[in-house]
């Protein structure tokens, strides 16, 4: 427990993109703080906006579409949105680096890893050459590549893909940030090699101390690498809790339905999978009303119309934001008890989920209560007062990003 | 134990043991090599990329196998020999007890008609220029089944059947979300009632809550309409969950095949059990305790994979028993070892007793599990006591 | 539209989509320069397809007492060396520049595009063969190329038109081929092969509507560079025989010889030229980028 100020402080981040399409409200109000050292996770699918979050942390979203419209970042005590370019740079991989998931785009394919590292160390450090040199070999070596010397002379593509995010790890961390943020930083690669990577990440950051973000769609992850856990839906944080209070008792709706999706290796083999109905939202409407009601079980009459707000799970209690005591918050109207967590869906007799209004569409099955068994979507229910016909928007997966806002689809993913 | 009827889930084969029965599929000794060509004025063959290197499988009847490696085992090419979409070098692949290795013309059209394949990238797998109708009775049109308005009916069903609402037969596959591309693909594969489906890494590129979705559409299915099912797949918990047995691949060979069940509690092939305890597990407490095997370096090239066994070069067991020579200039062969469980390793029996497979499973599961409401243990990690596990067994949707 | 309380809740979409041309045709709508460029090429057609109704004179018509006039509110571009209304040989020569750019590139697609679609569809020996062909004639800077042909040919319209379509056809062919060869591996075609479908459904069903988009997109742009060429080539002497008829590079041709005295007579038909190109140009770029069945995730 400290009362020093925390490393960094994101105080309801407003995020959008202008395009002619209209507007993609991608962070809608988020907010959080990371202490020195701590290791935070930012779970969710694509389009939660969790790495659109952490794009704007560093001020490196896709200009001119991107914007911060609200809030600000307090990275020790420096106010990151008001910050000129070159003092932001001056920041950017001193104290603040980066890595993502495709180290094959973020690494330059025409440039050897010894000048792309050495430009990097000589970037922030007045240090002769030779020196960076030195460094980099040692770098290279604490990430386990094996023969650094020679290797330094490769280009990327002369790396598997594990060694190339060790390669990038290793200019992360080359001048000892105080925070680094790994947005996916495995998903492009096969599991044994995954937990390779994931080792490493860890070992060195508990080494240096560094503190750590990690964005991840991997439930699985996040529970071995991080000490807490925000869990994002639809631009909003909709779970916020230490990483053992959240598998102990996850408490979002949203969550719930997470953990009931996957299958899991410590469980039986055909235990049924419960999955979340419904699509992710389209994140060109602003929102109003909770963004995970279509899909909630759990759903009231207000949910449609008031958004709940990040509150501590047990009222009252004074709010932690950081630390191993860190208070568990919860976005939700209608917490699903101890019993409906672990069932999946809600008990409570005589418990009937609020229909949708006219003219939206309830994503949750018609007329099951528990959800149908493999969560029909696409089913119009109620009675839709539309003009015109219904057009299916592409999911809100799509933002018109380059790859940093998406997992899984760029086509480096297995490839067999 | 359970017998092997009610282990072989949603079949619906009537409870008579799939070992018996003859096999739908039986690929035997099967080699699928890409030639590597080199050279300034003429393309010499200069070598191969054994993607497939001398494999046997084959899959019962309304069953599902799964076949589970990491990239570059080969799991898709030999997917793909099975539809013949590339042809096998050498070996042979036999459908229903006709050798389909070789045919052509009517005689492969007519194959094609009773095996269908799912792909991978739901963005890719779909003709960006036909509406979700068209593309779902082309399967129809090609074989020339029913009259137009015969094909529009099934159109019809079929987009119910997968969930989609069939109004939508008109739209555009850029209008659909990544998950009901799938089920249009789904629908397409369904379209003859084929008898096998090959699904290649189906739901890899969904988000993880669209997963569940599909997985249970699957199975859903292949109860229903009593499919038998090749799933492909990277991801070991998924495999598990949705097939009855496993095949585990590395670098073109098959190195372990057993029910789902046993490869997760009883791994005898030093890969699997590497590959069990990479796996990440939701739940932080688990994970603390759990000590992983991490391999060494990475995956050889498939164009020169190493001599004797491929994964010596990465074999924890190897370094444990002292680097004995066999594993360098013998290639193991696939051996029995016990009940529907087979693999290739010269020291099998040994990974049984080790401590590095009890770390990765902790103890098996006693008979209790089976009854619906009894409370589950934990095949945990890391555990040596097994613990309740914190979700019971969901009961039946009402 | 009724839009209720909550709009977040997926997905009742603004409009529906009207098909691929119509999305790609409203996804043109919005890009500006491409809209400039349509209006350019609006204009250029308007005047080639109505040139006999708004031209004040004749194309020939013309004493020798007018000559070399500048613009005036009677001859609105001037007069040429015969005294001749510049302006309605300007417009009569679009008459000239669209039928010979059009009818050029329509060949080279033709001729291009089958054989690009036999070396991708084919493959094998007669890929090599015809790519080999396709070599050669990048190998020759195009402009000699259409010089050599014309030469060969002698001189006029339809020669200059048939040789800026050969120099096109590698162009033509090359994409064709290309976007065949790639599709050939993607993922739909292979499902439809996994189905049972033959080669030529494959071809005519699949792979061909899907390799419009390039092509269109290739057609449009050559149609500048084939207005340009013609003019060209029609600057070098190798135009109409007939030096009465108007095609515009043959006035720019004359134009040298008075750019001193009557500079208006090089500026009216090469800014005729300079107008038409970038209108394509433009058109092309645009279509470019709506022309993409917009399916990135």
């Amino acid at each position: 427990m400290t009362l020093a100020e925390p490393l960094l402080s994101v105080e309801d981040l407003v995020v959008r993109f202008r395009t002619h399409e209209g507007t993609i409200h991608a962070v809608n109000g988020v907010t959080f703080q990371l202490a020195e050292g701590e290791r935070l996770g930012l779970v969710g699918e694509s389009g939660c906006g969790k790495s659109v979050t952490n794009l704007a942390l560093i001020q490196l979203l896709p200009k001119p579409a991107g914007r911060i419209e609200g809030g600000r970042v307090l990275f020790d005590g420096q106010n990151l949105t008001a910050l000129r370019e070159d003092e932001l740079r001056a920041i950017r991989g001193r104290d603040i680096a980066m890595i993502f998931q495709d180290p094959m785009t973020s690494l330059n394919p025409v440039l050897t890893i010894e000048e792309q590292m050495v430009e990097t160390i000589q970037a922030h450090k007045d240090i002769p050459k030779a020196d960076a040199r030195a460094r980099a070999i040692e770098l290279l070596s604490l990430v386990g590549i094996p023969k650094p010397e020679t290797r330094l002379k490769s280009f990327p593509h002369q790396f598997s893909g594990g060694m190339r995010q060790r390669v990038m790890i290793a200019m992360a961390l080359a001048l000892q940030p105080r925070l680094m943020i790994a947005d996916e930083p495995t998903t492009a690669l096969d599991v044994t090699i995954q937990a390779q990577v994931l080792e490493l990440l860890k070992d060195l950051t508990e080494e240096l101390r560094t503190a750590m973000i990690l964005i991840t769609h991997d439930l699985g992850v996040v529970a071995g690498m991080t000490n807490r856990i925000n869990v994002m839906y639809a631009g909003f944080i909709v779970e916020s809790a230490t990483t053992l209070d959240l598998f102990a008792e996850p408490s979002h709706p949203y969550t719930v339905g997470l953990l009931h999706s996957i299958p899991r290796l410590d469980a039986e083999e055909d235990e049924p999978l419960l999955p979340i109905e419904g699509r992710p939202p389209d994140m060109r409407h602003a929102p109003t009303g909770c963004t995970f009601a279509p899909r909630c079980r759990w759903r009231l009459e207000t949910c449609w119309s008031q958004n709940p707000t990040l509150l501590p799970m047990v009222p009252g209690t004074p709010v932690v934001m950081t630390g191993p005591t860190a208070t568990h918050q919860i976005a939700c109207h209608n917490q699903p008890t101890a019993e409906e967590r672990v069932a999946g869906r809600p008990l409570r007799p005589g418990f009937a989920r609020a229909a949708a209004p006219p003219g939206v569409i309830d994503e949750v099955g018609a007329g099951h209560l528990g959800g149908t068994p493999d969560g029909f979507e696409g089913l119009v229910q109620s009675v839709q007062a539309e003009e015109g016909p219904i057009s299916m928007a592409p999911s809100a997966g799509a933002l018109p990003l380059p790859p940093e806002g998406e997992h899984h689809n760029d086509g480096v993913f297995h490839d067999q | 134990m359970t017998s092997d009827a009610s282990a072989v889930t949603g079949s619906a084969a009537p409870g008579v043991s799939p070992a018996s029965r003859v096999p739908l599929v039986r690929i035997e000794e099967l080699k699928v090599y890409f030639p590597i060509r080199d050279g300034l004025i003429r393309d010499r063959h200069v070598g191969d990329v054994r993607a497939v290197d001398d494999v046997t499988l084959e899959v019962a009847p309304g069953e599902t196998l799964g076949l589970v490696g990491e990239s570059g085992c080969g799991k898709s090419t030999t997917g793909r020999a099975i539809i013949r979409l590339t042809e096998p070098t050498a070996g042979r692949v036999i459908f229903d007890g006709k050798d389909i290795t070789k045919i052509k013309g009517t005689e492969l059209r007519a194959v094609r008609r009773r095996v269908q394949m799912i792909f991978q990238d739901p963005y890719a797998s779909l003709d960006p220029r036909m509406t979700a109708g068209a593309i779902i009775s082309e399967p129809l049109e090609i074989h020339s089944i029913g009259s137009t308005a015969d094909r529009r009916a099934r159109v019809h069903d079929l987009l119910s059947t997968v969930g989609l609402n069939p109004d939508y037969a008109s739209r555009y596959p850029h209008e659909f979300s990544g998950g009901q591309r799938q089920r249009i693909g789904v629908a397409r594969a369904l379209a003859l009632e084929p008898d096998l489906i090959v699904a290649d890494e189906p739901i890899s590129a969904l988000d993880v809550s669209i997963q569940a979705q599909i997985i249970n559409l699957l199975e859903r299915l292949q109860g229903e309409m009593g499919l038998t099912f090749l799933f492909i797949a990277h991801d070991l918990s998924v495999v598990r969950h949705i097939s009855d047995r496993i095949a585990v691949m590395y670098l073109g060979r098959v190195v372990e095949t057993a029910l789902s069940r046993d490869l997760n509690t009883k791994p005898l092939h030093p890969y699997t059990v590497a590959l069990l305890s990479a796996i990440p597990v939701p739940d932080p407490v688990v994970e603390s305790k759990r000590r992983r095997i991490i391999l060494k370096g990475d995956v050889p090239s498939p164009a020169n994979p190493p001599s004797g066994c491929r994964f010596h070069t990465r074999c924890w067991l190897r370094e444990r028993l002292g680097n004995p020579e066999r594993c360098t200039t013998e290639d193991p062969i696939l051996r029995i070892l016990d009940t529907r469980h087979d693999v290739a390793c010269h020291f099998a029996e040994e990974v049984e007793s080790s401590t590095e497979r009890a770390l990765a499973t902790g103890k098996p599961v006693p008979t209790a599990s089976t009854a619906p409401n009894a409370p589950a243990v934990m095949v945990g990690a890391g555990d040596a006591v097994a613990r309740p596990r914190a979700i019971p067994p969901t009961a039946p949707p009402a | 539209m009724a839009a209720p309380a909550a709009t977040l809740t997926p997905p009742v979409e603004t409009r529906a989509s009207r098909g691929l041309w119509g999305d790609a045709l409203r996804r043109l709508m919005r890009n500006k320069p491409a809209l400039l460029g349509l209006f350019f090429i609006a204009v250029f057609v308007i005047a080639a397809v109505f040139a006999s109704v708004l031209a004040p004179y004749g194309p020939l018509e013309g004493t020798l007492v007018d000559r070399l006039q500048p613009p005036s509110q009677a001859h609105l571009m001037g007069t040429d060396a015969q005294g001749r209304d510049e302006f309605s040989r300007v417009l009569y020569g679009a008459q000239v520049s669209l039928v010979a750019g059009v009818a050029s590139v329509v060949m080279g697609v033709f001729i291009g595009g089958t054989m690009g679609a036999l070396a991708g569809g084919i493959g094998g020996k007669v890929d090599s063969v015809l790519m080999r062909v396709v070599d050669v004639m990048l190998a020759i800077p195009g402009i000699l190329l259409a010089i050599g042909i014309v030469a060969w040919l002698d001189r006029g319209l339809p020669q200059i038109m048939f040789a800026v379509a050969i120099v096109n056809v590698p162009i033509f062919a090359r994409i064709l081929r290309g976007t065949l060869l790639s599709l050939r591996e993607s993922d739909y075609v292979t499902a439809s092969r996994s189905l049972g479908a033959t080669g030529s459904r494959l071809l005519f069903r699949h792979m061909l509507p899907n390799s419009l988009t390039p092509l269109i997109v290739a057609a449009t742009l050559a149609l500048a560079t084939a207005i340009i060429d013609v003019a060209g080539l029609g600057f070098l002497g190798l135009g109409p025989p007939d030096p009465r008829t108007p095609e515009w590079g043959t006035m720019l041709t004359e134009s040298t010889k008075f750019l001193r005295v009557a500079v208006w007579l090089l500026i009216f038909p090469g800014g005729a030229i300079v107008v038409s190109a970038i209108g394509f140009n433009l058109l092309g770029d645009g279509m470019r980028e709506s022309l993409d069945p917009r399916m990135r995730r």
